[in-house]
C-alpha cells in the first residue's frame, strides 16, 4: 500500500468514526446547552436507531422472547431503514421529550443524570429481554459495499466515503436549521438566556421539543450508521455514551462547532492509536480529554462561567 | 483613613465596558451609597472589588492590600463581607446552620478546622451565630429550615449570614429588595446601627431613595460604568448632572 | 399557624415522652456506632443461617460481599451526598486499592492488616493526584473527567502495566499470613461466635466496617461535614464566607477516595484476587446506583443499597425465570426511586416511619 494510499485509509477511517460520535453526541449537547437536561438515555436512542434499522432492513434469527418468532423483520432493504429510523427515532424523541425530560426540566442536574441513566438501562434490558443479548452485524446491500476507486491512488471503502457524505449533509442541515430559522434563533437564544427569551414573548416550549426530537433522530441516524460499521447489541447505547459524552465536553456544552471539532479530534486520535498500540485505542480517548479538560475545564469552546 | 480605595478600575466584557476607571475611595466607619439606573455596572463594581470578577485593569487597595486578583474567600478573610442582591442562602440547612457557617470561617480562618472535632465543641462559634441571628431578629427561628422561610427572613438571614463573617467593610446588595415596609425599616435600623455600635463600614447598593437619602454619609452615582458624581445626599440632591441623566429631573 | 403548631406540640409532649427520649437518643454519635455493631453482629447469621430469614436464599460469603461493598459506598456517598460532587471514576479507587493491597501481599508479605494500610495509602495518593486535575471541574465535567481517568487507569492495568498487573488474568495466587501473626482469617470461630460469624475474616470486615461508619459519623458532625454541606447546596456563598472551597473539596475527596481503598482492600483478602473488573466503570456505575438506591447523603442508606444491589446481582439473579429479569427490576426500581423519592429507600423508609408516628400521635 502507498504512503498516499494509507493516508487517504487513515483519513476515512478516522471521520467515518467521527461522523458517529458527531451524530450522537450533537443531540446531547443540544439538550444539554439549550434545555439544560442532561440525558443519559440518548444512548438509547443509537441503541433503538440501530436494532430498528436492522429489522427494517432485513430479517434474522433471533434469541430472547421473539426467539420463537423468527426470523424477525421486514426485509425492506437498507435504503428503507435509513428513510424510515430517523423518522421513528424522531418521534421517540417526541414522547421521550415530553414523559420524561418535561417533568425533570425543573430538578437537579444530578437527578436528571440519574434517572435517565436508570432510563437507559431499562431500554438495554428491553431490547436484551426482546431479542437476546448477542450481537448482530449489518448484512449491507449492494450499493453500499465494495469499494470506489480513486484514480493513481489506490481504492476506497465506499459506504464509509457514504457514511461520511451523508454525515456532513447532516450536519450541514442542522446548521442551517440552527443558523437561519426563527426556531433556531430561539434556541440559541435560549441557550443564553432562557428567561431573556419568554420575555421576548417566545413559546420555549415547541422549539425545545423540536430540538430535542431532531437531536434523537440525529442519535438514531447515528445507531444505524454505527451498526453498520461496528457490531450490535444490547450494551451499544451505554458504549457509544461514552466516547459521546467525551466529545460533548471535550468540545464544550452546547456548542455545535465545539462538538464537531471534538469528534473529529477523537476520532483521529482513535484511529491513529489504533495503528500503533490497538488496546490503548479507547484508552487514547480518554487521555486526550483528561488532557484537554485539565488545560481547558469547559471544553474547547466551552462558554467560562459569567456570573455578572 | 482611608479603607478601600480603587484606582482605574475597569471590567469590560468583550466589547461592552461595564466599569470604566473607576476610582472611589471609602473611608472608615463610613455609610456610603452606590446608586445609578439598571446596567450603570453597581452590582459589577461590587463584584470586582469583592473578588467574583477580576478585574480587566485596575487595582484595588484594601488597607494596603491590593485585592485585584485575589480569591472571594481571602477578599473574605481580610474583612470584607458581603451580601448577595437574591437571597444566596443555603436552603436545606437550618437557619442556624446557615449562620454556623460564616462563623466558623470567621472564628477559624479558611481551611484549619479539625474534622474529628464535633462541632457542637466550638463554643465561639456558637456564640457568634447567635449573636448574627439576634442583630437580625431571627433567633427564634433557628431550627427552621431556611427554605422554608418567608423571602423578607431569606434576605434577613442572608444579611446575618455577611455579618457572621465579622467584616469591617460590609458590602451590601439591594438588602431591602422584596421585603414589607416592617422589614424595610428593621434592616434601615439595623445597618445604621452596624455602623454605629460595632464601628463598620457599609457599602450600599439601593433603589430606594428615600433609604439612601436618609442613612448615607457619602453617595456615589455611577452611570454607564463611569462615577459621574460623588457627594453627600445634600450635594447629589442638588447635582445637576445626576438629575439630568439619572433622576429624570424630578425632584427629591 | 404558629399557635396551632404549639398547641399541637404541647399536647404530643404530654402524651408521648418516649418519642422525645427517642429524638434525642437517635442523633447521638453512640448510638450510630451501637446501631452499626448490633447490625454487624447480627447480619451475617440473619441473611445466611437464621430460620425464616435465610430462606430468602442469602449465604455467608455474599453477607461478608454486602459488608464490603457497604464500606464502598459509605465512601463513595462521602463524597456524592456531602459535597455534591458525582464522580464516575470510583471504581478506581476500588480497584487502585485492591490492587495494591494484592500486590503487597505477593511481593512483600500478607498481613491481612499491612495489606489494608498499603491498599489505603496507595489510594489516598490516587486522590491526591486525581482530585488535583479533576476538581477544578463542575458538574458534568467533573462527572465525566473522573470517568475518564477511571477508565484510563483501566486500560493502563490492561495492556501496558500487565507486567505488574496481571493484564486480563488479574493477580492470583494471594497468600493471606495470620493476621498480626496470631490467626489466620479463615479458622472459624467457636460455638455462638461461629453461629453468627462464622470465622475470623467476617470479623475483620464488621470491624472495618464499624470504623467506617464511626469515623463518616464524625464527619458529619464535625465542621468539615457542615462545610461539605454547604458546599453542595451553594459553592459561591461558601467561598463568600471566607472558605477555601477547593480545599475543602480536595479533604473529601481525600477521605472518599481512601476509604473506598480501603474497602477495595478488604475485597482483595476476602477473594484472595485482584482483577480488571473491579477498576471497570461498570463497577463505578454500580456504586452510584446503590448509593442512589439507598440514600443519597444518610449514613446508613448506602448499606442499604448495598444489600439490595448484591441481593439481586447474587441471589435473585439464580432464581427460576425471574432471574434472567434481576437488572431490570433493579434499573426499574432504581428508577423510580430517584423519580419519586431523591433521598433514597431509607428516606422513603423515614417518610413512612414519621407518617405512622404522626398518625399515632393525631390518635393516641
Amino acid at each position: 500500500m502507498s504512503l498516499l494510499e494509507s493516508a487517504v485509509r487513515f483519513t476515512y477511517l478516522s471521520l467515518s468514526i467521527a461522523s458517529v460520535y458527531i451524530l450522537v453526541a450533537v443531540g446531547f449537547s443540544i439538550a444539554f446547552g439549550t434545555l439544560k437536561f442532561v440525558n443519559m438515555a440518548h444512548g438509547a436512542l443509537y441503541l433503538f436507531g440501530a436494532y430498528i434499522g436492522l429489522f427494517v432492513a432485513f430479517e434474522y434469527n433471533v434469541g430472547g422472547s421473539l426467539g420463537a418468532y423468527s426470523p424477525v423483520g421486514l426485509d425492506l432493504g437498507f435504503a428503507a431503514a435509513l428513510i424510515l429510523v430517523p423518522v421513528v427515532v424522531f418521534a421517540i424523541g417526541l414522547v421521550m421529550e415530553r414523559l420524561i425530560a418535561n417533568p425533570f426540566y425543573e430538578r437537579s442536574l444530578l437527578d436528571q443524570l440519574l434517572v435517565t441513566f436508570g432510563i437507559l438501562l431499562i431500554l438495554q434490558e428491553f431490547v436484551a429481554i426482546l431479542v437476546g443479548r448477542g450481537g448482530f452485524s449489518y448484512d449491507r446491500t449492494g450499493w453500499a459495499t465494495g469499494t470506489i476507486p480513486l484514480p493513481g491512488i489506490g481504492t476506497a471503502s465506499r459506504w464509509r466515503i457514504y457514511v461520511i457524505a451523508f454525515t456532513i449533509v447532516l450536519l450541514a442541515v442542522l446548521y442551517a436549521f440552527y443558523k437561519y430559522t426563527d426556531y433556531g434563533l430561539a434556541v440559541r437564544a435560549g441557550t443564553e438566556d432562557a428567561e431573556m427569551v419568554q420575555m421576548l414573548g417566545i413559546k420555549i416550549s415547541r422549539p425545545f421539543a423540536l430540538i430535542f426530537a431532531i437531536g434523537a433522530a440525529y442519535a438514531g441516524l447515528g445507531g444505524i450508521l454505527g451498526g453498520s460499521l461496528f457490531t450490535v447489541h444490547p450494551e451499544i447505547g451505554i458504549e457509544i455514551l461514552i466516547p459521546a459524552l467525551l466529545v460533548v465536553v471535550v468540545g464544550g456544552v452546547g456548542s455545535l462547532t465545539g462538538t464537531i471539532v471534538a469528534g473529529l479530534l477523537l476520532g483521529v486520535t482513535f484511529t491513529a492509536t489504533t495503528r500503533v498500540y490497538p488496546e490503548m485505542a479507547t484508552a487514547s480517548l480518554f487521555l486526550l480529554a483528561i488532557i484537554i479538560l485539565s488545560i481547558k475545564p469547559t471544553g474547547l469552546f466551552g462558554k467560562e462561567e459569567v456570573t455578572a | 483613613m482611608t479603607l478601600l480605595q480603587t484606582r482605574n478600575l475597569t471590567k469590560s466584557f468583550g466589547g461592552l465596558v461595564a466599569v470604566d476607571t473607576v476610582e472611589i475611595e471609602v473611608e472608615e466607619n463610613e455609610l456610603v451609597s452606590v446608586i445609578g439606573p439598571n446596567g450603570a455596572g453597581k452590582s459589577t463594581l461590587i463584584n470586582l472589588i469583592t473578588g467574583m470578577l477580576t478585574p480587566t485593569d485596575g487595582d484595588v487597595l484594601y488597607r494596603d492590600t491590593n485585592l485585584a486578583g485575589k480569591d472571594p474567600y481571602e477578599i473574605t478573610q481580610l474583612g470584607i463581607g458581603r451580601s448577595f442582591q437574591t437571597a444566596s442562602i443555603f436552603p436545606e440547612l437550618t437557619v442556624q446552620d446557615n449562620v454556623d457557617v460564616a462563623s466558623f470561617a470567621a472564628e477559624q480562618g479558611s481551611f484549619t478546622v479539625n474534622f474529628l472535632r464535633r462541632r457542637d465543641r466550638y463554643d465561639s462559634v456558637r456564640q457568634r451565630t447567635a449573636d448574627a441571628l439576634e442583630l437580625v431578629d431571627l433567633e427564634d427561628e433557628a431550627d427552621v429550615p431556611a427554605a422554608s422561610l418567608p423571602y423578607g427572613d431569606k434576605r434577613r438571614l442572608e444579611v446575618a449570614i455577611g455579618l457572621a463573617t465579622d467584616p469591617d467593610l460590609l458590602f451590601m446588595d439591594e438588602p431591602t429588595a422584596g421585603m414589607s415596609p416592617a422589614e424595610t425599616e428593621m434592616t434601615t435600623n439595623l445597618i445604621e446601627r452596624m455602623q454605629t455600635e460595632r464601628g463598620m463600614t457599609i457599602v450600599l447598593v439601593e433603589h430606594d431613595m428615600d433609604i439612601v437619602f436618609d442613612v448615607s454619609d457619602k453617595i456615589l452615582v455611577l452611570h454607564r460604568g463611569e462615577i459621574i458624581a460623588d457627594g453627600t445626599p445634600d450635594e447629589i440632591r442638588n447635582d445637576e448632572t445626576v438629575r439630568s441623566a439619572y433622576l429624570g429631573g424630578e425632584e427629591i | 399557624m404558629s399557635e396551632e403548631t404549639a398547641q399541637q406540640l404541647t399536647d404530643t409532649d404530654a402524651a408521648i415522652l418516649s418519642w422525645e427520649t427517642w429524638d434525642r437518643v437517635k442523633h447521638t454519635e453512640r448510638f450510630a456506632i451501637v446501631a452499626a455493631v448490633v447490625f454487624v453482629a447480627l447480619w451475617s447469621w440473619l441473611f445466611a443461617r437464621a430460620p425464616i430469614t435465610s430462606e430468602l436464599g442469602g449465604y455467608h460469603s455474599l453477607a461478608t460481599t454486602i459488608l464490603i461493598w457497604s464500606v464502598f459506598a459509605i465512601g463513595f456517598n462521602l463524597l456524592l451526598g456531602q459535597t455534591g460532587l458525582l464522580s464516575f471514576g470510583h471504581a478506581m479507587f476500588w480497584g487502585g486499592g485492591g490492587y495494591a493491597a494484592a500486590l503487597v501481599s505477593l511481593h512483600v508479605y500478607g498481613d491481612p492488616v499491612l495489606m489494608l494500610v498499603v491498599g489505603t495509602t496507595f489510594t489516598l495518593l490516587l486522590a491526591a493526584l486525581t482530585g488535583v486535575i479533576a476538581l477544578r471541574l463542575h458538574a458534568v465535567y467533573f462527572a465525566i473527567i473522573t470517568l475518564a481517568m477511571g477508565q484510563l487507569l483501566y486500560y493502563l492495568a490492561t495492556s501496558p502495566l500487565r507486567p505488574i498487573t496481571g493484564g486480563r488474568n488479574g493477580l492470583t495466587g494471594i497468600q493471606l499470613e495470620p493476621i498480626f501473626g496470631l490467626v489466620y482469617l479463615g479458622m472459624p470461630l467457636p460455638g455462638i461466635f461461629g453461629t453468627l460469624w462464622v470465622n475470623y475474616e467476617y470479623l475483620l470486615v464488621a470491624t472495618v466496617f464499624v470504623l467506617v461508619i464511626a469515623f463518616v459519623n464524625r464527619i458529619r458532625k464535625s465542621p468539615y461535614g457542615l462545610i461539605f454541606r454547604a458546599i453542595r447546596e451553594n459553592e459561591q456563598r461558601v467561598s463568600f464566607v471566607g472558605l477555601n472551597v477547593w480545599r475543602y473539596k480536595f479533604a473529601a475527596f481525600l477521605m472518599s477516595g481512601g476509604i473506598v481503598g480501603l474497602g477495595g482492600s478488604l475485597m482483595t483478602i476476602e477473594s484472595q484476587f485482584a482483577g480488571l473488573g473491579s477498576l471497570y466503570w461498570i463497577t463505578s456505575g454500580e456504586v452510584v446506583i446503590m448509593t442512589v438506591l439507598g440514600g443519597v447523603g444518610t449514613l446508613f442508606g448506602p448499606v442499604l443499597g448495598a444489600v439490595i444491589f448484591l441481593y439481586f446481582e447474587g441471589v435473585v439473579d439464580g432464581f427460576p425465570i425471574v432471574g434472567r429479569y434481576w437488572l431490570l427490576m433493579l434499573a426499574t426500581v432504581f428508577t423510580a426511586i430517584v423519580w419519586k423519592y431523591p433521598d433514597g429507600l431509607w428516606g422513603m423508609l423515614k417518610l413512612i416511619a414519621s407518617r405512622i408516628r404522626s398518625s399515632v400521635e393525631d390518635n393516641p
